[in-house]
């Protein structure tokens, strides 16, 4: 070899190295062991964090993003050990508002921050109470049609038997504490003399349009799409395209506004005509007047009244608490005038839990118990 | 050519640009607003129709996000009103959007006022900058902004 083809094969051989140095610096190169999952200890890395970067803003995204994916269902407290072994505890409820795990590989948490070296995940004995999931409700009606289950469902049937029809009533925002609440304050005496609903749990995040994607696609939100507020429409099979293939007749009877689009389904808005405020007294009477001419084989009601009161004034105010028992009432109402031989799963689609924010008292949206647990029930009339 | 031949020239360039939307500098998009319901005539609108017609500025209006920061926003579009007068809508209850996507509202006649059908925001062309929100969009300032429908086709009237 010459002494220019030397030189050569040198320039060429430092300039693989750079690089391969610049690549390598490219990757940030952080590793955190996280515990108390399912599967043990996990790593979560860089390529953890990037497999979520849709959820990020500003270089951050939220831990629970990552703890949802990695199997977090409801959690109580996270601890948290740094590389030179300080130990931080965290309530979840608390912490689930603010700490964001950073690009670099930091704990945000708002005024301070920390390299983890492991996490461990403290869960809810809620989760191991849970007996249903929103998306178990598309192959339950299904399963009491005699249709086929939405191409992706990966739900189970709760255990409908078959019927003539099917009304999925949606009670927005009214999760499972906030019924047990309303059950020891009395205020939901129609609701009280059904039989105990199913714990249930909804998926992650626990906001309407996610929900309702999980409700009718009948699986999670990675394999539906529709993981963050703002997407109202979903490619994926539902259980109305489902209904609709098979020639059934389905009816959504709607409030003023759709949160999630509601393709293959004869569409029933209910707008504050009357003025008065509220759209759960006009989701009624379109009801009633739907079942008046005959019940459809497909009914979905949706009640927005008591999320938008939540949102307002924050759960256990009064106003908040008159509009349950509205809701509770036109329940009645929609039970009285529905035909026999019908299939009736009643669910809220999430919690809510208390903030003070400006212009608001209530919010939902987090990995905890408040937001995530929901109750379902399943029977026939 | 004498001087009032070129002006007649120019007057009728000027026309047809006008006339097929070039003078408004709108892009080309093919879209359809219909205006149905309690109407006395229904009416579509091509995109075009719209650029070309009488626009009005809302600015410096609050944008009312349901997630994220509120923002201030300016929108240029052709007023609602114009548009059901037109059609002959007398009084009304509510007014119905729907849109491409499948997304529908129902909006009290209360919240409709100041409304527009929304062809720029903050003078760009909804169909240049975001497409996926246009290219027109029912701007309604005395409601959240999750109630201003992008991609809509149809206003329905309801008495």
């Amino acid at each position: 070899m010459t002494k220019v083809e030397m030189k050569s094969k040198a320039v060429l051989i430092l300039f693989l190295i750079g690089l391969l140095a610049a690549s390598a610096g490219c990757r940030p190169n952080w590793s955190f062991t996280l515990e108390g999952l399912n599967d043990g200890k996990r790593a979560v890395n860089f390529t953890t964090w990037h497999a979520n970067d849709m959820f990020a803003e500003e270089g951050a995204l939220p831990l629970e993003q990552i703890l949802y994916g990695e199997g977090a269902r409801v959690l109580d407290s996270l601890t948290v050990r740094d590389e030179d072994g300080n130990v931080i505890e965290y309530d979840w409820a608390e912490a689930a508002n603010f700490l964001q795990l950073g690009k670099n590989g930091l704990l945000l948490g708002g005024d301070h921050q920390i390299r983890p070296d492991s996490i461990l995940v403290v869960r809810s004995e809620w989760e191991s109470l849970v007996e249903g999931h929103i998306y178990d409700i598309a192959a339950t009606a299904a399963g009491a049609l005699g249709i086929p289950e939405p191409s992706l469902s990966t739900g189970e049937d709760l255990g409908a038997e078959p019927a003539e029809a099917v009304l999925l009533l949606f009670l927005d925002g009214f999760g499972y504490f906030r019924y047990q609440e309303a059950l020891d304050e009395g205020l939901i005496p129609v609701l009280e003399k059904l039989d105990r609903p199913l714990l249930g749990i909804t998926t992650y995040p626990p906001v309407t349009a996610v929900s309702t994607a999980s409700l009718l696609t009948g699986t999670e939100p990675p394999r539906h799409g529709v993981e963050t507020r703002g997407i109202r429409t979903t490619d994926s099979e539902t259980l109305f395209d489902v209904a609709r293939e098979a020639g059934l007749q389905v009816v959504a009877v709607e409030g003023d506004a759709l949160a999630f689009n509601l393709r293959g389904a004869d569409l029933i808005l209910s707008g504050d005509r009357d003025g008065n405020g509220g759209t759960d007294d006009n989701v009624l009477a379109n009801t009633l007047s739907v079942l008046a001419k005959g019940m459809p084989d497909l009914l979905f009601v949706h009640f927005h009244g008591i999320d938008d009161q939540g949102h307002e004034v924050g759960p256990g105010a009064a106003s908040e608490e008159d509009k349950i028992r509205e809701v509770d009432a036109a329940v009645g109402q929609i039970l009285e005038a529905l035909p026999a031989r019908s299939l009736v799963v009643i669910f809220a689609d999430h919690g809510m839990h208390q903030v003070n924010e400006e212009g608001r008292r209530g919010n939902h949206g987090h990995l905890i118990p408040r937001d995530m647990l929901i109750p379902i029930w399943v029977f026939r009339k | 050519m004498n001087r009032k031949r070129w002006v007649l020239l120019l007057l009728g360039i000027a026309a047809l640009l006008i006339l097929t939307g070039c003078g408004s500098g709108a892009p080309d998009v093919d879209w359809e607003l219909s205006i149905t319901g309690d109407v006395s005539q229904p009416l579509t609108y091509s995109f075009t129709d719209l650029a070309v017609m009488e626009q009005v500025d809302l600015s410096g209006i609050m944008m009312e996000k349901s997630t994220g920061e509120d923002e201030v926003t300016s929108w240029s579009g052709v007023p609602l009103e114009m548009l059901l007068s037109e059609a002959g809508a007398g009084d009304f209850a509510t007014l119905t959007a729907l849109a491409a996507d499948g997304y529908a509202i129902e909006i009290p006649a209360g919240e409709t006022s100041d409304a527009i059908i929304a062809l720029k925001d903050n003078g760009e062309w909804i169909a240049d900058v975001t497409p996926d929100k246009g290219p027109i969009r029912l701007v309604t300032p005395a409601t959240p902004a999750n109630r201003w429908v992008f991609q809509v086709i149809e206003i329905q009237v309801n008495k």
